[in-house]
């Protein structure tokens, strides 16, 4: 089943980045005060997500153009139906997540006077409508996105270069292991593109190792050189303000630049929208194998409409901060990410489901296909 | 009895024998149509008839190649119809275009494209003759895409000189025409043009068929074609590139694109078309590359202020007065402090009174166009700030981005939509809103592609190779070297060089 779309080793790089990097501009700095520990913490994460994603870049050469749970449902129609849901379901907590940490956001960093349940249904059906695009105009949208960051954060860095003071860098450490480890175990939490990157690895044509492994290092690279310049910079501030991201540009020199902040909020709003879109987007198609006769749009908008619902009894009723849990999401992101594909692995290649779902599955992707045509 | 009374069912009936009987049926199918033209003559004491059409085809040409001719032929006696059909066909060049046609159909619609049409008694058959002489505008510059440096010379309404118009600037046998028909009734001549060496065939085998599509009844403009040739209806850009310019579609050509011109319009359209080239023209090429690149640059930056202006405006000036500097804050509060509505709102209203302007000036006569925008811009806005209506820094913003938008001709109908689009946007949810709505343009913009190339090479998948033209326009020393084509910007494929 070949899909009708292709995504580029460095699209996939630059769309996972975009989700990777707002995270970090919403959680900067991760956890602790001491930039050594940031930056060793990190790497652990990092060694730990390059050796689980073994097992995906195994499942798609063994099926290729076909994502975990296709393999699911070439195991049984059951077991499809199951992964369909447990991957659907942490998309959409991701994606609740990331519209919580929205509506924090409008009202910390840059606090409008308007109706935040507004924006954030504003953001939710811009993310919809861009989901029913399909992955690969998003993952073309997140190569600009990714080069408009880097421009913005050079003009920046250029402009508060006279502020930079490494001696701002705190790197006395009095328990470097477990604080490693406690930062190593903070920042893993963090990344749900690892199962992002499992669900759109069959849309690459070729690279699978090269792209994956290229993302995980220019990841590590960017977000340490941001903490390390950032700490550099800002000093303590930089762990007294909930968003110092947005600082930055006030710290410069340049009359000019100091008023730069807003356009870090117009990357920050643009990386979350394009995170969002493909969260729906790939919960949608995961729906959507459940339900063949389904359009994969109206799968999108069932998750875009769950994912409201929660975020609006959220923001009135619970406190944002309940749905930080770096234990469990770290549990999730290795089931996702590494057991589930490693147990794929098990699965005979080219056997077909007995209850005739791969028809179906052929006629949803050839609906899919359709769709993008259209669209 | 006329056998075709409703001119319905006769395009495969093939034409009679009987020169009575055919003369007959061409009276019925055309219910003797007032310019219908039939004259019959007696050619070596054999009855034929020449039929024209009036206006379509030129009266001295017909007499000069096909009635001097015929009268004076004298064919020995127990000549038959076959003879004089033999003459006709293989004896006299009687003109450049001519064929046999054995049906109604095919009469009936040379006859009306400008052919003469001559039946033999006996012969069940009709000699279709090439005499086109309808009048027609003269070769005149190009009314939109205007420049300094380039060529003169337009596109008109008539297909055949466009494609000699293409044909002077491109002397290759690779430049290829085919013609076809579009429209049930009008039977436009549609024509596709192609370089053989550098489109791929996939790409013209697909304009092809998109053009067998059209279904419609009368192909009347450029604008009936186009939805037909674009990939996605939904799309806020098209990916077909309209052009009157014979040297702008000769270049495209070049490029690995493919052009069709259409018979009665001097607009052309090319496909696939980028992004990128609404940002292009003819004098970049004529300027020296330095100043070429600093044009672009401008044009880059009137679309983001013909778009997001107001919108931005709106925003900052309702939800971010923090980024305003303090002295301009405190002159748009006093500005803003006597009108009596919403900046918003304030903002949509002018914006549409901008755009009803621009629509009466160009629908105006020229001679009256002026008046509108005295009246408008003067009139209007003088006294609507003097009353207290809208504050000046709005009309300041309105005007400039009104300015913007006649710098990228070929966008305005996105502009002017993105921005009351983005207006409504930033009054709402400030720069949020705004960054939402260009997220959306974005991924729309990023979602248009035609034969696996996407309307947003090569910035978005990048290739280095298209960055000598985007930005900068590198010379033609370096661009010589580096020839790239449109093929060259696929993103899916085997052969793909992306990234």
């Amino acid at each position: 089943m070949k899909k009708t779309t292709a995504i580029s080793g460095v699209q996939l790089i630059c769309l996972l980045l975009v989700g990777r990097l707002f995270i970090t501009m919403t959680y900067s700095p991760a956890g602790n005060e001491n930039t050594l520990i940031t930056i060793l913490g990190g790497l652990f994460s990092n060694a730990l997500q390059a050796l689980l994603l073994i097992f995906p870049l195994l499942l798609i050469r063994k099926f290729p153009d076909k994502n975990v749970v296709e393999v699911g449902y070439d195991a049984a129609a059951p077991v499809g139906a199951v992964l369909s849901v447990l991957y659907a379901v942490f998309l959409l907590w991701v994606s609740i997540k990331l519209m919580c940490d929205f509506s924090e956001f409008i009202t910390v960093a840059f606090p409008i006077f308007s109706a935040k349940k507004l924006i954030v249904l504003f953001m939710a059906l811009t993310a919809l409508y861009i989901s029913t695009l399909g992955a690969e105009p998003i993952a073309r949208s997140s190569a600009v996105a990714a080069a408009l960051f880097i421009v913005m954060l050079i003009l920046v860095l250029l402009g508060t270069s006279g502020e930079l003071d490494i001696h701002n860098l705190n790197i006395s450490v009095e328990d470097p292991m477990g604080d490693i480890l406690s930062s190593a175990a903070d920042t893993f939490g963090r990344n749900a593109e690892l199962v992002t990157a499992c669900l759109l690895l069959p849309y690459l044509r070729s690279g699978y190792g090269k792209t994956v492994y290229s993302y995980i290092a220019i990841k590590y690279a960017a977000v340490a050189a941001i903490a390390v310049l950032f700490t550099a910079i800002l000093g303590n501030f930089t762990y007294s303000s909930p968003l110092p991201f947005f600082h930055l540009s006030s710290y410069s020199d340049s009359a000019v630049i100091a008023r730069f902040d807003a356009l870090f909020l117009i990357t920050w709003t643009l990386f979350a929208v394009i995170k969002l879109g493909i969260c729906i987007f790939l919960a949608g198609r995961c729906l959507s194998y459940i339900s063949p006769k389904a359009r994969p749009a109206y799968a999108n908008c069932v998750i875009t409409a769950l994912a409201l619902i929660c975020v609006f009894f959220i923001i009135r009723y619970s406190d944002i901060r309940s749905l930080e849990n770096s234990k469990l999401c770290a549990a999730a992101l290795i089931l996702l990410a590494a057991v589930i594909p490693a147990l794929a692995l098990l699965v005979p290649n080219g056997k077909n489901s007995k209850s005739g779902k791969k028809d179906k599955k052929e006629k949803t992707l050839q609906k899919e296909a359709d769709e993008n045509e259209n669209s | 009895m006329p056998r075709f009374p409703d001119c319905t069912n006769y395009e495969d009936v093939r034409i009679a024998s009987s020169l009575e009987q055919a003369l007959l049926d061409l009276r019925s199918i055309t219910g003797s149509t007032m310019d219908l033209n039939i004259m019959e003559v007696l050619v070596s004491s054999h009855k034929c008839a020449v039929v024209s059409i009036e206006s379509m085809a030129s009266t001295s040409i017909m007499t000069e190649l096909l009635f001097h001719p015929l009268t004076s032929l004298s064919l020995p006696d127990g000549s038959t119809a076959q003879d004089i059909a033999d003459y006709l066909t293989k004896q006299s060049l009687l003109s450049a275009e001519r064929r046999t046609c054995f049906d109604y159909g095919e009469a009936v619609t040379q006859l009306f494209a400008g052919f003469a049409l001559v039946l033999v008694d006996g012969l069940a058959k009709g000699y279709l003759f090439g005499i086109q002489g309808f009048d027609k505008r003269s070769i005149d510059e190009p009314t939109s895409d205007l420049n300094v440096l380039g060529g003169r010379d337009g596109f008109i309404e008539v297909l055949r000189t466009n494609v000699s118009l293409v044909r002077r600037r491109l002397k290759t046998p690779c430049l290829r025409f085919e013609l076809s028909k579009a429209g049930t009734k009008s039977k436009t001549d549609v024509c596709i043009a192609y370089m053989a060496d550098r489109c791929s065939p996939e790409l013209v085998d697909s304009v092809r068929k998109r053009l067998a599509s059209i279904k419609l009844e009368t192909v009347l403009s450029s604008g009936y074609v186009m939805p037909y040739l674009m990939k996605s209806s939904k799309s806020l850009f098209s990916d077909v590139q309209t052009t009157d310019r014979p040297d702008a579609f000769a270049a495209k050509l070049c490029e690995g694109k493919v052009g069709v011109i259409i018979d009665g319009t001097p607009f052309t359209l090319l496909v696939p078309s980028f992004f990128i080239e609404n940002f292009n023209t003819v004098d970049d090429y004529a300027h020296r590359p330095y100043y070429a690149a600093y044009i672009r640059c401008i044009k880059y930056l009137s679309f983001i202020l013909a778009v997001m202006l107001p919108g931005v405006y709106v925003a900052l000036a309702t939800f971010h007065s923090e980024t305003f500097s303090y002295k301009l804050l405190l002159s748009l509060v006093v500005s803003e402090e006597s009108t009596p509505y919403p900046l918003m709102f304030d903002v949509v209203i002018i914006t549409l009174m901008y755009e009803i302007l621009r629509e009466a000036g160009i629908r105006l006569p020229k001679t009256v166009g002026g008046a509108v925008s005295i009246v408008g811009g003067l009139i209007i806005g003088d006294a609507a700030v003097n009353s207290g209506l809208i504050s000046a820094p709005i009309l300041i913003i309105i005007g400039l981005t009104a300015t913007a938008s006649f710098v990228i001709p070929n966008l305005n109908q996105q502009t002017s939509i993105l921005r009351i689009v983005m207006i409504i946007a930033g009054g709402i949810a400030g720069l949020y809103g705004i960054t939402l709505v260009s997220a959306a343009v974005l991924v729309n913009a990023c979602a248009l592609s035609d034969n696996g190339i996407p309307y947003t090479a090569p910035v978005t998948p990048f290739f280095g190779s298209g960055f000598k033209d985007i930005f900068i326009r590198a010379g033609f020393k370096k661009l010589e070297k580096t020839q790239t084509l449109v093929s060259d910007f696929k993103a899916s494929g085997e052969s793909s060089t992306e990234e």
